[in-house]
């Protein structure tokens, strides 16, 4: 790929048959098509963009401006569309709205793939790309085996026949789950809609309203992140994301047992047995570290400095106005509590903060 | 133009260009931004458990505190957002003021060390970094500033070994879990934890990752990259954007067994309102903390609400604690040209009113 520092000749004249392209289809007026005067083929440019850059991108910029110029400019360049749209012409809030779901569930799932790819684990950047190249694996193997899953497990493959039956039946758990959590999502995203209509018409009147394509993508933003917050509060959105999450675990465990099966076979040290050891290292050096703490630790409690003794100290005063504006003292309340061991066993458990008196200010 | 939208063809068109100016220069700027380091304070290494590093951070001039400041830090990112650059580092401004200031760095867990867990982090690591200044300082107990989930360890350790910690600072910590508005502890409450860390062992950061991003989808998923074309043609800016991304995602795997029992305890259970602690089969009572707190939450932030942090108001044991809230949310109150002013003077003038004597 062809550095711009090497070649910037390359990137004006791309920049300038965009910006012609663009200016003619302004000059056709408010009335021209949209996509001429405001909708520039952003995936098109961005994708160039971020070409262009390449391998003369340092490395920690690579994965932003892949956001930049992929998800995040998809949206910019979505809504532009729809300002387009609009432009110079009088609207109303229920039109720009409509124009703007129409505009995002064209985009059919697509458009939520940033999201979506990142809790299927699904695509680079994912938190466990493992569990979808398995299970691309694992839905190849169900379909060359449907009948015979489907049969009585017994005789001497009766256990592991058990055990993949077992297994297709958490994968399409799985499914289930993850389903019911994007309908979760597409819910969020149907009432942001409702809220983008009706932070729309706050801005209707003259002096307040919205200048520009960014304008409006911000205040989608806005509306999309009060409709989302709305819906994860929820107790069932927690329930849906608990079983959806429940059920990535529970997958994930049945293929790792699977690997361990082959892995044994051949001889080959499992994660299982490697946790093992791991866990008895650890044991053994807290033990040791309990011993050692006991052989040598000195018996009563550090003398503690006088000078945080509250009685000693004045209430808290601050230095300066703003040191009195910042700052909130708590008042004082006293303290009832008997002398402190330097450690408490559990059996001499105090009680519990709960069971105290209310918080007497804040 | 009647309706919401107050704009013509052309001034889209001249957004659009504007946009288009800022990729020009971004094709310029980019390939001349080094990658972005971090750290802007020297550090010298002090004390170590395994892959723990105590690290004594080392200022334009020698501290006029005599008492150590212990910063601990969450487990769930690392450390160095404290230090992240001149103009946007904590410690700087902690050195600055003349406090001896120490960072506890929980390095990169490795699956060999799946099995620590809390009792191994608070009473092998904090309390060995604590003993290890005590012994260096020659003082009885230390100051100690906890930050996030490093804030909830150091009020623990505080309950549990509060001879050592002659102050405590806490930072967007939090102390009730079960805030309404709470949106991660919603989520945790229904997570089948045991099933998660038999299941994975160590919890990848990548999953940590998507969970936090999807506090705010819309905002950290997308607003924020278009706010990165934005500042295309700024080399400052760009390199800022970069860092900070870098911390982000910088983020450490987290040992299983600790997580198991965070989750458990206190995102579950809330156990520091409820009761019900235990580290290392020793009860933690907030009525324990018994040393000044000054309790520091962000007013503005959707990781710790600042009510999170607020519910320690009035279930410590200490007669001195105040509360400082800062305008900004959980990553502005380290960074902001704010938080650089405010925080760091704030911090040490509430430690000077408690220690006079210059120590």
């Amino acid at each position: 790929m062809t550095n711009p520092a090497d070649d910037p000749a390359q990137a004006r004249r791309y920049w300038d048959a965009w910006s012609q392209a663009l200016q003619h289809g302004a000059a056709a007026g408010p009335a021209a098509p949209a996509a001429a005067t405001a909708s520039p083929d952003w995936s098109q440019a961005l994708g160039w963009w971020r070409n262009v850059l390449g391998d003369a991108m340092p490395a920690d910029a690579r994965a932003p401006v892949g956001m930049a110029s992929g998800p995040a400019a998809d949206w910019l360049g979505l809504m532009q569309g729809v300002a387009g749209r609009f432009a110079g012409r009088d609207s109303n809030s229920a039109d720009v709205a409509g124009a703007w779901r129409e505009a995002v569930q064209g985009q059919g799932d697509g458009i939520l793939q940033w999201v979506l790819g990142s809790l299927r684990g699904g695509v680079a950047g994912g938190f466990d790309p493992w569990l979808q190249q398995s299970a691309q694996l694992l839905e190849q193997w169900q379909r060359d085996s449907a009948p015979w899953l489907d049969m009585p497990a017994f005789g001497v493959t009766r256990n592991h026949q058990s055990r993949w039956q077992a297994l297709t039946r958490l994968q399409q758990d799985y499914q289930a789950r993850s389903q019911a959590y994007l309908e979760q999502l597409r819910a969020a995203l149907e009432q942001a809609f409702g809220r983008f209509e009706s932070k729309l018409s706050e801005h209707e009147a003259l002096g307040s309203q919205l200048t520009s394509a960014r304008a409006m993508f911000d205040l989608w933003i806005e509306a999309a992140e009060e409709a989302y917050s709305a819906i994860a509060l929820s107790n069932e959105f927690g329930e849906i994301y608990g079983d959806f999450a429940n059920a990535h675990m529970r997958l994930r465990a049945a293929l790792q047992g699977e690997v361990e099966q082959i892995a044994s076979q051949y001889g080959m040290p499992t994660r299982s047995e490697m946790d093992a050891a791991h866990k008895r290292i650890a044991e053994l050096e807290r033990a040791v570290r309990r011993l050692v703490a006991a052989a040598g630790k000195p018996t009563g409690e550090t003398p503690r400095e006088p000078a945080r003794k509250a009685a000693d100290k004045p209430a808290q005063t601050a230095k300066s106005a703003a040191a009195k504006k910042a700052v909130k003292v708590t008042p004082a309340k006293k303290s009832t509590r008997p002398a402190r061991p330097a450690a408490r066993p559990v059996a001499k458990k105090t009680p519990t903060s709960a069971a105290r008196p209310a918080r007497k200010s804040k | 133009m009647k309706g919401p939208l107050g704009f013509s063809a052309d001034d889209l068109l001249q957004e659009t260009l504007a946009l288009q100016r800022k990729l020009a220069e971004g094709l310029k700027i980019l390939p001349g931004v080094d990658d972005v380091g971090y750290g802007a304070t020297a550090r010298e290494e002090v004390w170590r458990d395994g892959r723990v590093v105590l690290y004594r951070f080392v200022g334009d001039k020698p501290p006029t505190k005599r008492v150590p400041l212990l910063i601990v830090y969450a487990l769930v990112n690392r450390p160095y957002m404290v230090d992240l650059q001149a103009d946007r580092s904590l410690v700087r401004g902690l050195l600055a003021q003349g406090e001896d200031v120490y960072v506890l760095d929980w390095g990169y867990p490795d699956r060999s060390e799946r099995y620590l867990t809390l009792e191994d982090y608070l009473l092998r690591f904090i309390d060995g970094a604590v003993d290890a200044l005590r012994k260096q300082a020659d003082v009885p107990a230390i100051d100690v500033l906890g930050v996030c989930q490093g804030g909830t360890f150091s009020l623990c350790y505080a309950a549990l070994r509060g001879e050592k910690v002659r102050n405590l600072v806490t930072m967007v910590t939090p102390v009730d879990f079960h805030t309404p508005d709470n949106m991660l502890s919603s989520w945790a409450r229904t997570l089948d934890v045991d099933l998660l860390v038999d299941t994975v062992g160590n919890i990848p950061a990548d999953l940590m990752n998507a969970s936090y991003l999807m506090l705010k989808p819309f905002r950290l998923n997308l607003q924020k990259y278009v706010g990165l074309l934005d500042i295309l043609d700024d080399k400052q800016a760009l390199e800022d954007f970069l860092r900070m991304e870098k911390w982000i995602f910088d983020s450490p795997d987290l040992a299983g067994e600790a997580f198991r029992e965070f989750v458990t305890q206190f995102y579950q259970r809330n156990g520091l309102i409820e009761g019900g602690i235990e580290i290392g089969g020793e009860a933690v009572d907030l009525a324990a903390v018994d040393m000044p707190v000054l309790n520091i939450y962000a007013e503005q932030d959707h990781l710790v609400p600042p009510a999170s942090s607020r519910a320690l108001a009035g279930r410590i044991g200490s007669d001195d604690y105040s509360e400082l809230g800062f305008r900004g949310g959980h990553i502005g109150i380290y960074v902001s040209g704010r938080a650089q002013r405010e925080v760091p003077a704030a911090i040490h003038r509430w430690l000077d009113e408690r220690n006079g004597d210059g120590r």
